[in-house]
Protein backbone atom coordinates (compact mmCIF):
# COMPACT_ATOMS: atom_id res chain seq x y z
CA UNK A 1 0.00 0.00 0.00
CA UNK A 2 1.62 3.19 -1.01
CA UNK A 3 1.78 5.96 1.58
CA UNK A 4 0.85 9.41 1.95
CA UNK A 5 2.90 11.96 0.77
CA UNK A 6 1.16 14.82 1.26
CA UNK A 7 -0.77 14.13 4.46
CA UNK A 8 0.80 15.40 7.47
CA UNK A 9 -0.79 15.68 10.96
CA UNK A 10 -0.44 18.90 12.65
CA UNK A 11 0.11 22.82 13.16
CA UNK A 12 0.29 24.20 9.56
CA UNK A 13 1.34 27.69 10.30
CA UNK A 14 4.95 28.97 9.38
CA UNK A 15 7.22 27.23 11.39
CA UNK A 16 4.96 25.01 13.05
CA UNK A 17 5.17 21.28 13.29
CA UNK A 18 4.06 20.94 10.24
CA UNK A 19 5.32 23.58 8.36
CA UNK A 20 8.79 21.99 9.16
CA UNK A 21 7.09 18.10 8.04
CA UNK A 22 6.14 19.34 4.67
CA UNK A 23 9.64 21.41 4.19
CA UNK A 24 11.63 18.35 5.11
CA UNK A 25 9.60 16.07 2.92
CA UNK A 26 9.86 18.54 -0.53
CA UNK A 27 13.22 19.04 0.01
CA UNK A 28 13.78 15.32 0.15
CA UNK A 29 11.48 15.00 -2.98
CA UNK A 30 13.98 17.60 -4.52
CA UNK A 31 17.09 15.50 -3.41
CA UNK A 32 15.72 12.21 -4.62
CA UNK A 33 14.77 14.01 -8.30
CA UNK A 34 17.80 15.69 -8.81
CA UNK A 35 19.63 12.49 -7.96
CA UNK A 36 17.77 10.39 -10.87
CA UNK A 37 18.22 13.75 -13.26
CA UNK A 38 21.94 13.45 -13.09
CA UNK A 39 21.94 9.66 -13.55
CA UNK A 40 19.25 9.94 -16.60
CA UNK A 41 21.27 13.08 -17.88
CA UNK A 42 24.45 11.45 -17.75
CA UNK A 43 23.15 8.09 -19.47
CA UNK A 44 21.11 10.48 -22.18
CA UNK A 45 24.27 12.92 -22.61
CA UNK A 46 27.15 10.07 -22.59
CA UNK A 47 25.61 6.90 -23.56
CA UNK A 48 25.96 3.58 -21.63
CA UNK A 49 29.21 2.47 -22.23
CA UNK A 50 32.24 4.04 -20.54
CA UNK A 51 33.76 4.51 -23.91
CA UNK A 52 30.51 7.01 -23.65
CA UNK A 53 31.63 9.38 -20.64
CA UNK A 54 35.44 9.41 -21.54
CA UNK A 55 34.42 10.67 -24.57
CA UNK A 56 32.40 13.39 -22.81
CA UNK A 57 35.74 14.25 -20.94
CA UNK A 58 37.79 13.74 -24.67
CA UNK A 59 35.67 16.00 -26.47
CA UNK A 60 36.29 19.38 -24.21
CA UNK A 61 39.93 18.43 -23.60
CA UNK A 62 40.86 18.08 -27.59
CA UNK A 63 39.06 21.78 -27.92
CA UNK A 64 40.35 23.17 -24.97
CA UNK A 65 44.08 21.50 -26.20
CA UNK A 66 43.61 22.84 -29.32
CA UNK A 67 43.70 26.10 -27.92
CA UNK A 68 46.01 26.38 -25.59
CA UNK A 69 48.02 24.57 -27.97
CA UNK A 70 47.50 27.23 -31.04
CA UNK A 71 47.83 30.49 -28.22
CA UNK A 72 51.41 28.65 -27.05
CA UNK A 73 52.84 28.21 -30.25
CA UNK A 74 51.68 31.56 -31.43
CA UNK A 75 54.55 32.22 -29.00
CA UNK A 76 52.37 34.88 -27.25
CA UNK A 77 53.49 35.38 -23.43
CA UNK A 78 51.19 35.50 -21.13
CA UNK A 79 49.89 38.48 -19.06
CA UNK A 80 51.38 36.50 -15.73
CA UNK A 81 54.32 35.15 -14.66
CA UNK A 82 53.38 31.52 -14.65
CA UNK A 83 53.32 29.49 -18.26
CA UNK A 84 51.08 30.47 -20.72
CA UNK A 85 49.47 26.86 -20.63
CA UNK A 86 48.76 27.37 -16.60
CA UNK A 87 46.73 31.19 -17.75
CA UNK A 88 45.38 29.87 -20.60
CA UNK A 89 43.78 26.81 -18.77
CA UNK A 90 42.68 28.66 -15.69
CA UNK A 91 40.44 30.51 -17.69
CA UNK A 92 39.62 28.78 -20.32
CA UNK A 93 38.19 25.53 -18.48
CA UNK A 94 36.23 27.48 -15.81
CA UNK A 95 34.75 30.10 -18.73
CA UNK A 96 33.44 26.88 -20.86
CA UNK A 97 31.50 25.43 -17.54
CA UNK A 98 29.68 28.10 -17.30
CA UNK A 99 29.18 29.04 -21.38
CA UNK A 100 27.75 25.17 -21.77
CA UNK A 101 25.55 25.51 -18.27
CA UNK A 102 24.19 29.19 -19.72
CA UNK A 103 23.13 26.71 -22.97
CA UNK A 104 22.10 24.10 -21.09
CA UNK A 105 19.66 26.05 -18.58
CA UNK A 106 18.37 27.49 -22.23
CA UNK A 107 17.09 24.09 -23.03
CA UNK A 108 16.59 22.97 -19.55
CA UNK A 109 12.38 23.23 -19.68
CA UNK A 110 12.03 23.23 -23.86
CA UNK A 111 14.02 20.10 -24.05
CA UNK A 112 12.37 18.56 -20.80
CA UNK A 113 8.54 18.90 -21.17
CA UNK A 114 7.67 14.76 -21.05
CA UNK A 115 9.69 14.88 -17.96
CA UNK A 116 8.14 18.10 -16.41
CA UNK A 117 4.24 15.85 -16.50
CA UNK A 118 5.60 14.14 -13.85
CA UNK A 119 4.63 16.60 -10.65
CA UNK A 120 7.44 15.86 -8.79
CA UNK A 121 9.67 17.39 -11.35
CA UNK A 122 10.20 20.71 -11.08
CA UNK A 123 12.31 22.71 -13.34
CA UNK A 124 14.82 23.97 -11.01
CA UNK A 125 15.11 20.71 -10.67
CA UNK A 126 16.48 20.02 -14.44
CA UNK A 127 18.61 23.31 -14.21
CA UNK A 128 20.44 21.91 -10.54
CA UNK A 129 21.02 18.18 -12.00
CA UNK A 130 22.79 19.59 -15.37
CA UNK A 131 24.68 21.82 -13.84
CA UNK A 132 26.21 19.40 -10.93
CA UNK A 133 26.81 17.21 -13.95
CA UNK A 134 28.62 19.83 -16.07
CA UNK A 135 30.47 20.69 -13.01
CA UNK A 136 31.82 17.50 -11.89
CA UNK A 137 32.37 16.93 -15.54
CA UNK A 138 34.71 20.25 -15.45
CA UNK A 139 36.56 19.20 -12.29
CA UNK A 140 37.24 15.93 -13.62
CA UNK A 141 38.40 17.55 -17.13
CA UNK A 142 40.60 20.22 -15.20
CA UNK A 143 42.09 17.71 -12.79
CA UNK A 144 42.95 16.10 -16.42
CA UNK A 145 44.88 19.53 -17.66
CA UNK A 146 46.76 19.21 -14.90
CA UNK A 147 48.59 16.34 -14.94
CA UNK A 148 48.64 16.41 -18.89
CA UNK A 149 50.73 19.92 -17.94
CA UNK A 150 52.20 18.17 -15.25
CA UNK A 151 53.87 14.69 -18.06
CA UNK A 152 53.80 16.81 -21.54
CA UNK A 153 55.82 20.14 -20.85
CA UNK A 154 56.71 19.87 -17.44
CA UNK A 155 54.44 22.24 -15.23
CA UNK A 156 54.50 21.50 -11.92
CA UNK A 157 50.69 20.77 -10.37
CA UNK A 158 51.26 23.45 -7.66
CA UNK A 159 51.15 26.29 -10.17
CA UNK A 160 47.67 25.62 -10.69
CA UNK A 161 46.78 25.15 -6.54
CA UNK A 162 48.19 28.16 -5.82
CA UNK A 163 46.29 29.09 -2.49
CA UNK A 164 44.18 25.39 -2.18
CA UNK A 165 41.73 27.23 0.51
CA UNK A 166 41.44 30.53 -1.70
CA UNK A 167 40.63 28.20 -4.69
CA UNK A 168 38.00 25.74 -3.39
CA UNK A 169 35.94 29.29 -2.17
CA UNK A 170 36.29 30.33 -5.81
CA UNK A 171 34.96 27.22 -7.50
CA UNK A 172 32.36 27.58 -4.95
CA UNK A 173 31.33 31.12 -6.17
CA UNK A 174 32.48 30.43 -9.30
CA UNK A 175 29.63 27.35 -8.49
CA UNK A 176 26.88 29.73 -7.35
CA UNK A 177 27.10 32.26 -10.60
CA UNK A 178 27.17 29.45 -13.10
CA UNK A 179 24.17 28.09 -11.26
CA UNK A 180 22.02 31.17 -11.02
CA UNK A 181 22.89 32.28 -14.39
CA UNK A 182 21.87 28.78 -15.97
CA UNK A 183 18.66 28.87 -13.77
CA UNK A 184 17.73 32.84 -15.13
CA UNK A 185 18.67 31.72 -18.80
CA UNK A 186 16.31 28.58 -18.30
CA UNK A 187 13.85 30.77 -16.71
CA UNK A 188 14.10 33.39 -19.55
CA UNK A 189 13.74 31.04 -22.34
CA UNK A 190 10.23 30.03 -20.59
CA UNK A 191 8.96 33.19 -21.57
CA UNK A 192 11.41 34.59 -24.52
CA UNK A 193 11.90 31.24 -26.58
CA UNK A 194 13.97 33.26 -29.13
CA UNK A 195 16.49 33.78 -26.08
CA UNK A 196 17.90 29.88 -27.33
CA UNK A 197 18.86 31.58 -30.23
CA UNK A 198 20.18 34.96 -29.16
CA UNK A 199 22.35 32.86 -26.57
CA UNK A 200 23.34 30.55 -29.64
CA UNK A 201 24.82 33.88 -31.22
CA UNK A 202 25.74 35.65 -28.13
CA UNK A 203 28.05 32.60 -26.67
CA UNK A 204 30.43 33.14 -29.24
CA UNK A 205 31.99 36.86 -28.93
CA UNK A 206 31.45 36.86 -25.07
CA UNK A 207 34.25 34.73 -24.95
CA UNK A 208 36.68 37.41 -26.03
CA UNK A 209 35.20 40.04 -23.85
CA UNK A 210 35.59 37.66 -20.82
CA UNK A 211 39.20 37.92 -19.53
CA UNK A 212 40.43 34.22 -20.88
CA UNK A 213 43.46 35.90 -22.79
CA UNK A 214 44.16 38.75 -20.94
CA UNK A 215 43.75 39.68 -17.51
CA UNK A 216 41.72 42.73 -16.09
CA UNK A 217 44.89 44.23 -14.89
CA UNK A 218 46.95 44.23 -17.75
CA UNK A 219 44.30 45.49 -19.62
CA UNK A 220 44.66 49.77 -20.30
CA UNK A 221 42.30 51.90 -17.99
CA UNK A 222 39.86 52.19 -21.30
CA UNK A 223 39.55 49.49 -21.88
CA UNK A 224 39.45 48.28 -18.57
CA UNK A 225 36.29 50.77 -18.00
CA UNK A 226 33.88 48.50 -20.49
CA UNK A 227 35.42 44.79 -19.25
CA UNK A 228 34.41 45.95 -15.82
CA UNK A 229 30.60 45.56 -15.83
CA UNK A 230 31.08 41.67 -17.47
CA UNK A 231 30.77 39.61 -14.27
CA UNK A 232 32.27 36.76 -16.07
CA UNK A 233 35.55 38.72 -16.04
CA UNK A 234 35.78 39.34 -12.70
CA UNK A 235 34.78 35.85 -11.88
CA UNK A 236 37.78 34.22 -13.65
CA UNK A 237 40.14 36.81 -12.52
CA UNK A 238 39.48 35.81 -9.30
CA UNK A 239 39.89 31.99 -10.11
CA UNK A 240 43.33 32.74 -11.87
CA UNK A 241 44.40 34.99 -8.46
CA UNK A 242 43.20 31.81 -6.53
CA UNK A 243 45.25 29.40 -8.47
CA UNK A 244 48.28 31.10 -10.07
CA UNK A 245 50.78 31.42 -7.09
CA UNK A 246 52.69 34.18 -8.85
CA UNK A 247 49.41 36.20 -9.74
CA UNK A 248 47.74 38.18 -7.35
CA UNK A 249 45.09 40.35 -9.73
CA UNK A 250 44.24 43.70 -7.46
CA UNK A 251 41.59 45.29 -9.41
CA UNK A 252 38.79 42.43 -9.42
CA UNK A 253 35.86 42.77 -6.64
CA UNK A 254 34.16 39.42 -5.74
CA UNK A 255 30.96 40.76 -4.52
CA UNK A 256 30.29 41.71 -7.65
CA UNK A 257 30.04 39.15 -9.54
CA UNK A 258 28.23 37.57 -6.47
CA UNK A 259 25.96 40.46 -6.12
CA UNK A 260 24.79 39.84 -10.46
CA UNK A 261 24.44 36.44 -9.64
CA UNK A 262 22.05 36.43 -6.97
CA UNK A 263 19.96 39.44 -9.04
CA UNK A 264 19.29 36.43 -11.81
CA UNK A 265 18.72 33.94 -9.10
CA UNK A 266 15.91 36.11 -7.82
CA UNK A 267 14.76 37.10 -11.38
CA UNK A 268 14.52 33.70 -12.44
CA UNK A 269 13.15 32.38 -9.24
CA UNK A 270 10.60 35.29 -9.83
CA UNK A 271 9.56 34.02 -13.24
CA UNK A 272 9.77 30.26 -12.31
CA UNK A 273 7.25 31.22 -9.40
CA UNK A 274 4.69 32.89 -11.79
CA UNK A 275 5.07 30.25 -14.09
CA UNK A 276 3.68 27.81 -11.48
CA UNK A 277 1.33 29.77 -10.10
CA UNK A 278 -0.57 30.69 -13.28
CA UNK A 279 -0.11 27.32 -14.91
CA UNK A 280 0.82 29.53 -18.38
CA UNK A 281 3.22 26.93 -19.85
CA UNK A 282 3.33 24.68 -23.25
CA UNK A 283 2.44 21.11 -21.60
CA UNK A 284 2.74 18.15 -23.41
CA UNK A 285 -0.80 16.15 -24.26
CA UNK B 1 -10.97 13.76 1.62
CA UNK B 2 -8.98 12.22 -0.68
CA UNK B 3 -8.79 14.58 -3.83
CA UNK B 4 -10.54 18.05 -3.94
CA UNK B 5 -10.37 20.65 -6.69
CA UNK B 6 -11.04 24.14 -5.15
CA UNK B 7 -12.28 26.91 -7.76
CA UNK B 8 -10.12 25.29 -10.88
CA UNK B 9 -9.72 27.56 -13.84
CA UNK B 10 -7.94 26.89 -16.59
CA UNK B 11 -7.60 29.87 -19.34
CA UNK B 12 -5.27 28.96 -22.64
CA UNK B 13 -3.68 31.36 -24.53
CA UNK B 14 -3.29 31.58 -28.10
CA UNK B 15 -1.60 34.07 -30.50
CA UNK B 16 -3.89 32.92 -33.20
CA UNK B 17 -7.38 32.12 -31.56
CA UNK B 18 -6.70 33.93 -28.20
CA UNK B 19 -8.41 33.29 -24.80
CA UNK B 20 -10.14 30.35 -23.91
CA UNK B 21 -11.56 29.30 -20.76
CA UNK B 22 -11.25 25.37 -20.66
CA UNK B 23 -12.76 24.85 -17.36
CA UNK B 24 -14.65 27.81 -15.26
CA UNK B 25 -14.64 27.50 -11.31
CA UNK B 26 -14.58 23.74 -10.79
CA UNK B 27 -15.43 23.04 -6.94
CA UNK B 28 -15.93 18.62 -6.45
CA UNK B 29 -14.70 16.35 -4.16
CA UNK B 30 -13.40 12.53 -5.13
CA UNK B 31 -14.01 10.44 -1.97
CA UNK B 32 -11.94 7.54 -1.32
CA UNK B 33 -13.40 4.15 -2.06
CA UNK B 34 -15.22 5.16 -4.80
CA UNK B 35 -14.39 5.12 -8.49
CA UNK B 36 -15.55 8.16 -10.62
CA UNK B 37 -16.51 8.65 -14.36
CA UNK B 38 -16.40 12.22 -16.04
CA UNK B 39 -18.62 12.21 -19.05
CA UNK B 40 -17.99 15.36 -21.42
CA UNK B 41 -18.83 15.17 -25.21
CA UNK B 42 -15.20 15.51 -27.58
CA UNK B 43 -12.88 19.04 -25.86
CA UNK B 44 -15.20 19.40 -23.52
CA UNK B 45 -12.32 19.79 -20.90
CA UNK B 46 -12.50 16.31 -19.58
CA UNK B 47 -8.58 15.94 -20.48
CA UNK B 48 -7.37 19.06 -19.21
CA UNK B 49 -9.53 18.26 -16.11
CA UNK B 50 -7.37 15.08 -15.74
CA UNK B 51 -4.15 16.67 -16.33
CA UNK B 52 -4.84 19.04 -13.92
CA UNK B 53 -5.69 16.54 -11.22
CA UNK B 54 -2.85 14.59 -11.82
CA UNK B 55 -0.56 17.50 -11.72
CA UNK B 56 0.54 17.46 -15.40
CA UNK B 57 -0.37 20.35 -15.19
CA UNK B 58 -1.40 23.31 -13.47
CA UNK B 59 -4.57 25.34 -13.21
CA UNK B 60 -4.86 28.84 -13.95
CA UNK B 61 -6.27 29.81 -10.85
CA UNK B 62 -7.32 27.32 -8.10
CA UNK B 63 -6.09 24.64 -6.45
CA UNK B 64 -5.78 20.55 -5.90
CA UNK B 65 -5.51 19.24 -2.40
CA UNK B 66 -4.96 15.46 -2.17
CA UNK B 67 -4.18 12.84 0.74
CA UNK B 68 -3.27 10.10 -2.03
CA UNK B 69 -1.03 9.28 -4.30
CA UNK B 70 -1.89 9.29 -8.09
CA UNK B 71 -1.02 8.22 -11.12
CA UNK B 72 -0.26 9.61 -14.67
CA UNK B 73 -3.28 8.80 -17.27
CA UNK B 74 -2.99 5.29 -18.22
CA UNK B 75 -0.54 4.20 -20.82
CA UNK B 76 0.54 7.98 -21.42
CA UNK B 77 4.46 7.86 -22.50
CA UNK B 78 5.47 11.02 -23.71
CA UNK B 79 6.97 11.31 -20.34
CA UNK B 80 9.54 8.30 -21.26
CA UNK B 81 13.32 9.32 -22.86
CA UNK B 82 13.02 7.89 -25.65
CA UNK B 83 17.18 7.79 -26.05
CA UNK B 84 17.04 5.70 -23.17
CA UNK B 85 16.13 1.90 -22.43
CA UNK B 86 13.03 1.14 -21.01
CA UNK B 87 14.80 -0.19 -18.11
CA UNK B 88 16.52 3.46 -17.71
CA UNK B 89 13.51 4.79 -17.75
CA UNK B 90 11.87 2.40 -15.08
CA UNK B 91 14.80 3.26 -13.08
CA UNK B 92 14.43 7.00 -13.26
CA UNK B 93 10.52 6.65 -12.75
CA UNK B 94 11.37 4.32 -9.55
CA UNK B 95 13.74 7.10 -7.73
CA UNK B 96 11.60 9.84 -7.80
CA UNK B 97 8.66 7.46 -6.58
CA UNK B 98 10.84 6.24 -4.21
CA UNK B 99 10.29 2.74 -5.09
CA UNK B 100 12.40 -0.46 -4.64
CA UNK B 101 13.89 -0.63 -8.42
CA UNK B 102 14.24 -4.53 -8.64
CA UNK B 103 10.82 -5.29 -7.47
CA UNK B 104 9.38 -2.80 -10.04
CA UNK B 105 11.41 -4.06 -12.43
CA UNK B 106 10.18 -8.23 -11.84
CA UNK B 107 6.80 -6.90 -11.49
CA UNK B 108 7.20 -4.97 -15.28
CA UNK B 109 8.74 -7.56 -16.98
CA UNK B 110 6.05 -9.98 -15.81
CA UNK B 111 2.96 -8.02 -16.91
CA UNK B 112 4.16 -5.78 -19.88
CA UNK B 113 4.72 -8.69 -22.22
CA UNK B 114 7.82 -6.66 -23.89
CA UNK B 115 10.50 -9.27 -23.08
CA UNK B 116 14.32 -8.00 -23.88
CA UNK B 117 13.39 -4.85 -25.57
CA UNK B 118 13.28 -3.63 -22.45
CA UNK B 119 17.00 -3.04 -22.76
CA UNK B 120 15.90 -1.56 -25.98
CA UNK B 121 15.79 2.12 -26.34
CA UNK B 122 12.65 3.42 -26.43
CA UNK B 123 12.68 5.38 -29.48
CA UNK B 124 12.62 1.50 -31.33
CA UNK B 125 9.23 1.02 -29.57
CA UNK B 126 5.74 0.32 -30.94
CA UNK B 127 2.97 3.05 -29.50
CA UNK B 128 1.74 -0.36 -27.92
CA UNK B 129 4.83 -1.15 -26.40
CA UNK B 130 5.17 2.03 -24.98
CA UNK B 131 1.89 2.51 -23.61
CA UNK B 132 2.49 -0.88 -22.10
CA UNK B 133 5.86 -0.04 -20.31
CA UNK B 134 4.13 2.98 -18.97
CA UNK B 135 0.65 0.87 -17.86
CA UNK B 136 2.86 -1.66 -15.87
CA UNK B 137 5.06 1.11 -14.26
CA UNK B 138 2.06 2.35 -12.87
CA UNK B 139 0.64 -0.73 -11.63
CA UNK B 140 4.22 -1.93 -10.11
CA UNK B 141 4.38 2.27 -8.58
CA UNK B 142 1.25 1.10 -6.79
CA UNK B 143 -1.20 4.29 -6.89
CA UNK B 144 -4.34 5.11 -5.09
CA UNK B 145 -5.73 6.44 -7.79
CA UNK B 146 -5.34 5.29 -10.77
CA UNK B 147 -6.56 7.83 -13.85
CA UNK B 148 -7.43 6.86 -17.09
CA UNK B 149 -8.42 8.90 -20.27
CA UNK B 150 -10.27 7.86 -22.81
CA UNK B 151 -7.89 8.60 -25.96
CA UNK B 152 -5.18 6.58 -24.01
CA UNK B 153 -6.17 2.90 -24.58
CA UNK B 154 -3.65 0.52 -24.14
CA UNK B 155 -2.08 -2.59 -26.34
CA UNK B 156 -4.48 -4.92 -28.12
CA UNK B 157 -7.50 -6.62 -26.92
CA UNK B 158 -5.95 -9.58 -24.86
CA UNK B 159 -3.96 -6.88 -22.86
CA UNK B 160 -6.94 -4.55 -22.29
CA UNK B 161 -8.60 -8.10 -20.55
CA UNK B 162 -5.29 -8.51 -18.34
CA UNK B 163 -5.68 -4.75 -17.51
CA UNK B 164 -9.19 -5.23 -16.54
CA UNK B 165 -8.26 -8.07 -14.33
CA UNK B 166 -5.42 -6.66 -12.58
CA UNK B 167 -7.69 -3.31 -11.64
CA UNK B 168 -10.37 -5.96 -10.16
CA UNK B 169 -7.54 -6.85 -8.29
CA UNK B 170 -6.97 -3.98 -6.91
CA UNK B 171 -10.32 -2.64 -6.14
CA UNK B 172 -9.54 -2.56 -1.85
CA UNK B 173 -6.91 -0.47 -2.33
CA UNK B 174 -7.04 1.64 -5.52
CA UNK B 175 -9.60 3.99 -6.97
CA UNK B 176 -10.37 4.82 -10.35
CA UNK B 177 -10.73 8.01 -12.13
CA UNK B 178 -12.03 7.51 -15.49
CA UNK B 179 -13.12 10.09 -18.03
CA UNK B 180 -15.25 8.73 -21.27
CA UNK B 181 -17.59 10.18 -24.16
CA UNK B 182 -19.52 6.67 -23.71
CA UNK B 183 -22.11 6.08 -20.92
CA UNK B 184 -21.94 2.29 -21.33
CA UNK B 185 -17.63 2.53 -20.47
CA UNK B 186 -18.38 4.36 -17.27
CA UNK B 187 -21.45 2.42 -16.17
CA UNK B 188 -19.21 -0.39 -16.48
CA UNK B 189 -16.68 0.55 -13.70
CA UNK B 190 -17.83 3.30 -11.93
CA UNK B 191 -19.64 4.19 -8.44
CA UNK B 192 -20.20 7.84 -9.08
CA UNK B 193 -20.58 10.04 -11.94
CA UNK B 194 -19.60 13.90 -13.13
CA UNK B 195 -20.34 15.82 -16.16
CA UNK B 196 -18.11 18.38 -18.07
CA UNK B 197 -20.46 20.36 -20.05
CA UNK B 198 -18.91 24.17 -21.24
CA UNK B 199 -16.53 24.49 -19.08
CA UNK B 200 -18.59 23.48 -15.88
CA UNK B 201 -18.27 20.21 -13.97
CA UNK B 202 -21.58 18.91 -12.23
CA UNK B 203 -21.04 16.00 -9.77
CA UNK B 204 -24.00 13.36 -9.28
CA UNK B 205 -24.51 10.73 -6.48
CA UNK B 206 -24.81 7.79 -9.22
CA UNK B 207 -23.79 6.78 -12.58
CA UNK B 208 -27.25 6.67 -13.64
CA UNK B 209 -28.19 10.26 -12.67
CA UNK B 210 -24.77 11.45 -14.50
CA UNK B 211 -25.70 9.54 -17.73
CA UNK B 212 -29.05 11.25 -17.43
CA UNK B 213 -28.10 14.63 -17.18
CA UNK B 214 -25.23 13.80 -20.08
CA UNK B 215 -27.69 12.46 -22.69
CA UNK B 216 -30.08 15.98 -21.21
CA UNK B 217 -27.86 18.17 -21.93
CA UNK B 218 -25.86 16.64 -25.02
CA UNK B 219 -28.92 15.60 -26.44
Amino acid sequence: MAENPNHIPGDRRLFGDRWFAELRASLETMYRVIHAIIIRESRTRYGNSNIGYAWALIDPLIELSVLVIAFSLLGRTGPVAAPLSVFLITGIVPFFFWRSAVGRGASAVSANLGLLTYPQVMPADIVIGRVVLDAATTFVIFLLFVIGSFFIIDVPAGMFFGDPGGLLLAGLAFFYFTLASAFFSSSLARILPIWQNVWSYMSRPIWLLSGIFFTLESLPPAAREYIYYNPIAHMIEWFRSAAIPTFESQVYDPFYPLAVATVFLLIGLVIDRILIMTGDEEIVS
Amino acid sequence: MTIELQNITKVYRSRRSGRKTVLNDINAVFEKGYSYGILGVNGAGKSTLLRIICGAERPTFGAVRKDVTISWRLGFSSSFNSSLTGMENLRFVCRIYNRDIEEVSDFVTDFAEIGNAIHEPVRNYSSGMRARLAFGLSMAIRFQVYIIDESLSVGDFKFQEKCQAEFEKRRAESDILLTSHMPNQIKQYCDRGGVVHRGELTMFESVDEAVDYYEQVTG
